[in-house]
Formats: C-alpha cells, structure tokens, sequence
C-alpha cells in the first residue's frame, strides 16, 4: 500500500526531541483559515508554481498535457482548474519553478529514506510522520510498525481528526505525540478548521487511555487563539490527561501564505495574526499560573 | 552582568565566568589594541652587527637574534596573568622581523605543530644541559654551526626573559614569581606550565614563526590535575589564567587590517581530547577549560580541533556543541578512528599515532617530529584541461565513461609523479643517484630547539633534522570533480544528449547558446553532496584514483607524500584559469571549497551532505579531508538544536569520517556586517583550516562565505 508522501526533510530540530527525519504527508481533514502548509491540505498531488524563478522558457507549456500551464507575450501563468497535478511541468521544468508535491511512496521506501540517516539519531532523535494529517494516510500503521521494529524513536505530529480505531492501532508504535488543539470552543473550532472538534478530543483521550505520551501544542494567532478563556480551556484539559507533559506555545507566522500563493490560492499570510511577545507570556503565565508546564523545545 | 559581550549567533548570548578585567583585557585584544602596538615596530635593524660578512648564515641569524631580543619592544598588559609578547610587525607577516638596510633577511616557518612540552617539562637549562652534553663528534662543519645555533638560540631566549624579570619586578609581582622559576627551570605548577608553554610559543613567534600548540590538554592536564589535588588551586583560578594565554594569542589582531583572506590565520591551532595509546580517553580537565574559555570570549585566533572517538564523554561533546552553536567556527573536530588508521596505514610507528595534531588547519602530522608541507592542485583544471581539452587543443571524444577516467586516472600518476619528483629534485638533488642527503637550507635553529631529531642529528628543521619529512600532495576541486564526471556520464552516456565532444566544444564557448541544457545539467542531474549514489560513487573513484597516483611516492623516499584534500580558499584565485563545467556552471563562478558540494548544488541537507562525503575510503586520505558545513543559528535552537550537532557529528564518526569544521552563520547579520563593519569588528567566521574575523575579509571572500551560507546573490 503506498502513500502520498508531501515532502521528506532532514536535519529536523523543531519536530520532536534531537536531530530528526520527518515525514510529511500530503491530506488533511482540517481547513485552519491559518494553515502553515497549504501545499499538504489536498490529499491529491499538486503543482506549486514560482513566478519569480520562471524563466520563461515554455517547456511547462509544451509537456502539460491538460492545457493548464499558459505562455504568451503578456502572459505567463497556471491555470488552476486545469491543472491535474500530474506533475508533467516540474519534471521538464530547468529551474524548479514548477514543483510537484506528493509522491506515492510505500511503507518501506520511506523507512528506507528515514534509516538513511540513522547514524545521526543518537539516542534522542528520530522519525516524526506529520502533514497534513499523517493518521489519516493509508499504511501508516505498516509505516509505523516498521520504524519500530527498526529500533527508530517515533513521533507523530496530528491534529486528531482521524479515525479513532486508526488512533488505536498506531499508539503501541508512537513513542509520543505532538497533539495540535486549534481551539477548545467548540463554535470557534468549526469556524476556524470547518471540523468539529468532538472526536479530535475523543482521540486525545483515547491515546491517554493507552498510556502514550502527548504533548499538547497551541498555536498563538493574534486575535483568533489567544483569549484567556481558551487558556484556561488548555489547563482543564491538560488536567484531564494523564500522560500529557505539558503545553507548547507556537506562534503563527505568515510564511504559509507565499506557499498557497504559489498553489493558486489567496494568499493568506497576514501579518496581523502574528502574535506579540506579550502575548505569548501572558499565555505562558496564564498556564503556569493553573499548574500547567510551558514546553519551549 | 558584564560591561562586555562578545558576538554570538545563538540568540540566548555567551556564559559569563571569567572576572570583568579578564573580559576587559579580552574585549580589548579583540578589538586590535595590541595588534596596532606590535605594527608599530616592523622589525629590528641589524646593520650595526660587527663582522656580518664573515659570518655564516647561522651565525648571521643567532647574531640578529641577539640583537633583537635585547631591542624589541617589552610589553605587559593590564590584567594579563602570564607575561611574554611577540612584539614586532613583520612577525605577522610571516618574516623574521630583522632587517638590514631596510631589508627583512629571512621568511619564516610555520604549517607545524612544534613540542612545547620540551620546554616545559626541562625548562631552558634543562635543554642547554641537554644540547651541551651531546656526543658531536661525528658532526661536520655545518652540524657544528647548527649546534651552536641552537646554544645561542637558548642565550636569547635567556635575555628576553631577563628583560621580562626586570620589567616585572616591581610592578607585576605576581608575574614577576612565576617568572623567577619559568622557563629556567621544569614547570612545577600548572600557572608554571602555562607561563612556560606561553613564553616559548611567544618566543617562536618573536622571531616571526607561526607554530600550533597540539594537544594542549594532554601537555598541562597532569599539571592542573595535581594542583587541584593538592587544592593549591581551583577551576575558576586556572580558566582566568588559561584564559589569559588564549587572549595573548590575540595580539596579533590588527586593528586596520588590509582585506584579505582574513586576519585570523596564524596557525596556532590547538587540539584536544582523544584517546591515547592504550585506548583511553584523554579529555581532562584542561580540555574543558579550554572550551568553556572559547564560548565565553569567542576566540577564534586558536582554532581548536577535537578528536571524536567512541567514549568521547558525553559531557564534553555538549560542551562542544554549545560552543559550535555560538558559530564563529572556533571548534572543529576530527573522528580519530578514521585518522588513526590513515596514520596507520602510513606507517607511523604504533607509539607516535596517538599524539598526532596539525599543521595550523587540518593536516595532521605527528607534533615536534614532522616537517610538514603541502602542494595544491586544481585537479578540475587537470579533467577540463589535460583530459578534455576544454580551454584549448584539439578537443578529444571518449567513447564511455571507462576511457574518460582510465585517461583522468592515467594523467593523475604523471601530475602526481612530477609534482614529487620535483620536491625532490629541490630538497635531496641526488636522490636519484640514492644519495638522500638533503640541501642545506636557511637557518632555522628557533623551530629547531622546539623539533625532536634536529639537535641529535645536526640538521635544521628544513634539511631532515626532524624523523618525518612530509609533503603532502593535495587534490584541490574533488566536489566538481564529482559532479563534472557525473554529468558527462548522465548527458552523454546515459540520457546520449550529446558527445563528450560536443559537451566540450558547449562548454569551450562557457555554455552560450546551451543555456538551457546548462540549466538542466546544473539543477536535474545527480550532484555530489545529496547523498545521491551514482553522484557519490564518482567523487569515491576520484579520491582513490588520486590516493592511487600518490600511492608509489607515499613512503619509500626521504620525504613522504602522503595525499590529501583542499582547497583552502584557492577555488577563489583557481577559477581565473578555470572554464566552464559540465554540471551547467559558467567560466569564473567560484566552485566548491575543500572537501564540500559545489555551492547551491547541496538541497537535501547536512546530513546527506556528511553522508555523501564519507562515500569515499578518507583514511586513504592521510594528511585529511575536510568538510565545511555552515548552518543557520534558527536550527540549533535549545535542546533540541544541541542534539542535532551532537547527532551530526556521532553520524560524521560513524559513518568515517575525517575532519569536519561546522560554522554556524545568520545571512541577515553577515549583509549587516558588509555594510557596517565598524560595528562587527569582533566576528568571527570559519573561512577554512582558520577563522577570519568577518569584516576582515575582502569583497570575493566575503561573498563566498556568504553564499556557502545559503545567500543567492540578488536576494
């Protein structure tokens, strides 16, 4: 069974403890108004194209077979709606303009790209399967199941909106999981991922019930996740957790926008939700202050 | 707080644990105090010595010695806790800072690690004993000249550190005791060894010679050790004086450097840690001092060289990690199995392996027995050129890739071969004859005091004096070589694009009018660095074919020519002579730096990058191998960050390899520094085998730096 695989990148220091390899899975349930990876939303391949790293060349033009890439005089752009994410244009594309996400990849080709770098892991680093959604990518208990029995420290990076028995098969393979809450009002959850978010905490309760450790992360978007009652929300929950080591605060930062610019979508980076160091501690004291630990690595 | 800081690219700022006046006297050298002082004084005239004409030469350079040990400019610092300065310019122009009618009469020496420890552990009358008891015999007339050279050399060490006794006297009684037993006498203490150590390396380099240091640890460790036994000392009293040495080695920073290859290369390298003999490890407590005194201050002037090893203790290497983070490229590190085992296979002796050091960067040598040398050679200019005919000739085909490399390979014994022979011819004129006495050289009876073999033997350091005589042939462009071969093997054999002809003839006119394929070459193809196995599997060849070309003249000859790999910064210069390559890159473009990827053809990282690097057999590569890394300080953010440098380097050793200097760089503030240098006269930056403070770099090496930073030029 093969699964679409967004990007692999290595030298990871930001996705679980030491150095590590994580895998990004293309698809995901969730539409967060401020996602950081737009280009891993779709469960299909798509094309990213870079209008400044186009030279003008035409031989995007020439290899696309639906039509969607367009080079005229006056006129140089993808058509979207045309565009079936075949990846025609990147292959033959010289300078990287056009860039292909999502590749098909099984269980063991990816294990066979994480155990490349298995002599950087030490005894601290890893895998981390994150996306998009890595629990709702076909075959990754497979995947999981084969990093540990290779002997690989596993994290997962999930946002929960998956099916809840998928949550039970891989918690024996997951060494921890970084768990995204979006927001803890209900309302406010639909309106900001379109999901409700009832089963996200089913299967956060569910990987406690099986004794795995999760760290709780709250992304800080200015405006939309950083108002005391959500805050006081994340401690209630953490207290309900028994294997939960504490709540990181990440901050929101436009970059995802030039990304979904280059699908084809609205730029959505805004540089308003950008949070304030104040607000940052403000919410760190807000934890603290409910006997709740603040991770910062 | 400290009234100091000292630059940092982590952004949680340096420790602070030395006294305020120690960071005082450290802001200062940094900031070129006391290199002003030192230009101030070029060199020493020598035209009133009586008899000049009639002298020999190593007469003529103890008699100038003399003369300037009784005239140089003294000099004590506010603050300073071990005393002695090299105090003439033209020292740090590598010139033995005498002259005659205004003309400086010798270079000098420098690429070796010299034994210190003679001096510490038998002090200055120890060795006079030592030299004036030997059995000279069997000395002809120039043995006796370098005999008593050396006897005259120790006489002026004796007066310059008279000098340093009357100067203290009064107003530097705490140096002024120290002083009244070292380096006269054995050092006893550890504030002994290190004055002792600090006044013969300052010695060295009065006389305008560039030494390294070595294993610093394994030569004061025992000293500091039985002090803090006996508790006549503590931690904190041995970094201050330890400390004090390293902002010593910092008096020769200029304060208006001329822009070049940087000002911070004097190859005063020091290396720590490793195993000795009986498989131990070695780190001790000097080697930690000396750590946590480079991540407080940032000196860069004595770039370090740890030796990683299995039971490296983990304490160490996050103490290394956290002083790699702070970036400058202070510390490098060596994995010692694979160094070993080149030395091995060398055929050093079992006992000498275990001390090895360098020469100022990375080329390892056995300290106090080796002379050392190198040769650089562009063997990318040899494929473009000798091989392929790019720039000039008629252009030759090759019908696959077997004939191209059997032809490289071929091309690669004779390069290697002249280049030996003609050392040869140069230093042993009749060794063709089997005759393997060496040509007398100039004198050189400072290095030689400091050189096990020159006193027994009666020659000079340059004429066989020491047990090992190296000149390592070094293959400069490995990395385009890797990507040139793959290439052509992709366009013209695989894909049959074209004929290696026809490539030739493209890249005869610099890619005009192949525009495109030049792309296609440059961004779809295999490159060395990704840990690609087809790009990888021809940079592995290019190294053992060259190991192979050097392999007849590595041993068996009165010098050893032991192979090695570098660039150093000559990819700079080399690109004058260089034509375009058939990886897509233009005539002139400044390609890849010792052993690294050429820039902008990495993209999978540092991981893939080391791993495409140990591909090759490195222990074949003797005198070493390096592999620069630059990183963004956003990555070794926290715990976390300090891990992944941990990881790298175990992953380095693991997967064998040799020496790897990681500098850890933030684009926005390197752009900063151009525009306002004023305010980053202390930045420093790993520029090769040696660190450069930033702004002290010209426009071109500037921008190499900044590009192998992950800069794209009109960002």
């Amino acid at each position: 069974m093969s699964m679409r695989v967004a990007e692999i990148q290595r030298f990871c220091t930001h996705d679980g403890p030491g150095l590590r390899t994580t895998v990004f899975f293309k698809g995901c349930p969730l539409r967060c108004v401020w996602c950081h990876n737009p280009e891993t939303q779709k469960f299909a391949s798509e094309v990213m194209f870079y209008d400044a790293l186009c030279i003008g060349c035409g031989a995007c033009v020439s290899a696309c077979p639906t039509g969607a890439q367009v080079l005229t005089q006056n006129d140089r752009r993808r058509v979207v709606s045309l565009c079936e994410g075949c990846g025609a244009c990147a292959r033959v594309c010289l300078t990287e303009a056009c860039k292909i996400v999502g590749t098909d990849m099984r269980a063991e080709q990816i294990l066979a790209e994480v155990l490349t770098d298995a002599a950087f892991y030490g005894n601290t680093g890893g895998v981390t399967l994150s996306g998009g959604e890595p629990l709702c990518a076909d075959g990754v208990i497979e995947l999981l199941q084969l990093c540990k029995q290779h002997g690989l420290h596993v994290l997962v990076e999930t946002a929960g909106a998956c099916d809840p028995d998928t949550v039970s098969a891989a918690a024996p393979y997951v060494d921890e999981f970084y768990f995204d809450i979006k927001h803890t009002d209900a309302q406010k959850h639909k309106e900001l991922t379109g999901a409700d978010p009832t089963l996200i905490l089913r299967n956060l309760a569910q990987i406690d019930r099986l004794g795995v450790k999760t760290r709780l992360r709250c992304l800080l978007v200015n405006g939309l996740t950083t108002d005391d009652a959500h805050f006081a929300h994340i401690a209630e929950l953490y207290a309900t957790l028994k294997h939960c080591t504490g709540v990181q605060l990440l901050r929101y930062h436009p970059m995802g926008g030039s990304k979904a610019a280059a699908l084809g979508l609205a730029d959505s980076g805004r540089e308003e939700w950008i949070p304030t160091e104040a607000q940052i501690t403000h919410a760190a004291n807000l934890l603290l202050s409910r006997g709740v630990p603040v991770l910062t690595d | 707080m400290s009234a100091y800081v000292f630059p940092s690219a982590y952004k949680g700022g340096r420790p602070v644990r030395l006294c305020e006046s120690t960071r005082h006297f450290a802001m200062e050298s940094l900031q070129g105090k006391y290199g002003a002082q030192t230009l101030e004084v070029p060199y020493i005239p020598v035209d009133d010595v009586l008899g000049w004409e009639r002298m020999s030469d190593h007469e003529r350079y103890t008699a100038a010695l003399d003369v300037l040990v009784r005239k140089c400019p003294v000099r004590i610092c506010e603050g300073e806790r071990v005393c002695g300065a090299a105090t003439l310019g033209a020292g740090v122009r590598h010139q033995v800072p005498v002259a005659r009618e205004g003309s400086i009469l010798w270079p000098s020496v420098s690429h070796l690690t010299v034994d210190f420890g003679i001096l510490v552990r038998e002090g200055i009358a120890g060795m006079r004993a030592r030299i004036e008891g030997m059995d000279t015999s069997s000395f002809d007339a120039p043995a006796m000249q370098r005999h008593d050279a050396l006897l005259r050399t120790l006489d002026a060490m004796q007066v310059w550190h008279g000098r340093y006794l009357e100067a203290t006297r009064d107003a530097y009684p705490h140096l002024h005791q120290t002083l009244l037993r070292v380096p006269m006498q054995p050092a006893e203490s550890f504030a002994e060894a290190v004055q002792s150590l600090w006044f013969g390396f300052a010695f060295l380099r009065l006389g305008g010679n560039w030494p390294g240091i070595g294993c610093i640890d394994r030569l004061l460790g025992p000293y500091l050790e039985r002090d803090l036994a006996a508790g006549v000392t503590t931690m904190d009293e041995a970094r201050e004086v330890l400390a004090s040495m390293f902002i010593k080695g910092c008096e020769w920073i200029e304060r208006d450097t001329p822009r070049g290859s940087g000002d911070a290369q004097h190859y005063q390298n020091i290396v720590l840690g490793g195993t000795d003999a009986s498989g131990a490890d070695v780190t001790n407590a000097v080697s930690y001092l000396c750590l946590e005194i480079v991540e407080e201050l940032g000196i860069s002037d004595f770039p370090i060289s740890v030796r990683l090893h299995d039971n490296t203790p983990k304490e160490f290497l996050r103490l290394l990690a956290r002083v790699m983070r702070h970036g400058g490229g202070v510390v490098a590190v060596y994995c010692e199995k694979t160094v070993l085992a080149a030395l091995r296979a060398q055929g050093y002796p079992a006992h000498e392996i275990y001390d090895f050091a360098n020469d100022g960067c990375w080329e390892v040598q056995i300290p106090g027995k080796t002379y050392f040398s190198y040769m650089p050679m562009d063997f990318l200019h040899v494929l473009l050129q000798d091989v392929l005919h790019v720039a000039e000739g008629e252009i030759a085909d090759f019908a696959d890739m077997d004939a191209i490399k059997f032809a490289y390979a071929e091309r690669m014994k004779q390069v290697a071969s002249h280049a030996c022979e003609s050392i040869l011819d140069g230093f042993v004129p009749a060794w063709r004859e089997g005759d393997y006495t060496f040509r007398l050289q100039m004198p050189t009876p400072m290095i030689d005091l400091f050189e096990h073999g020159c006193a027994e033997s009666g020659r000079g350091y340059l004429e066989s004096g020491t047990p090992y005589r190296v000149l390592s042939p070094h293959m400069g462009g490995v990395g385009d070589v890797a990507n040139a071969l793959s290439a052509i093997e992709q366009l013209c054999f695989m894909e049959k694009r074209l004929s290696v002809k026809q490539l030739c003839e493209i890249l005869r006119k610099d890619w005009q009018g192949e525009e495109q394929l030049a792309l296609y070459a440059k961004h779809k193809l295999p490159h060395y660095g990704n840990g690609d196995p087809a790009a990888d599997a021809h940079y592995a060849w290019a190294v053992n074919a060259f190991a192979d070309a050097c392999a007849p003249y590595a041993k068996g000859y009165p010098i050893m020519f032991p192979p090695g790999i570098s660039t150093f910064g000559r990819q700079i210069e080399w690109r004058a002579h260089r034509t375009a390559v058939p990886h897509g890159y233009r005539r002139g473009e400044i390609l890849a730096g010792n052993t690294s990827p050429t820039p902008g053809t990495d993209t999978a990282g540092a991981t893939a990058t080391v791993r495409s690097y140990c591909a090759a057999d490195l222990t074949r590569m003797t005198t070493g191998a390096a592999l620069d890394i630059k990183m963004h300080p956003g990555t070794l953010e926290g715990e976390n960050g300090l891990c992944a440098l941990e990881g790298l380097m175990q992953g380095f050793c693991a997967l064998g390899g040799y020496f790897m200097q990681v500098d850890v760089l933030d684009v926005q503030t390197l752009l900063d520094a151009r525009k306002h240098p004023e305010n980053y006269k202390t930045l420093s930056v790993r520029v090769s085998g040696w660190n450069a403070r930033f702004v002290t770099l010209d426009d071109q090496w500037q921008r190499m730096v900044l590009e192998r930073a992950g800069y794209v030029p009109g960002e």
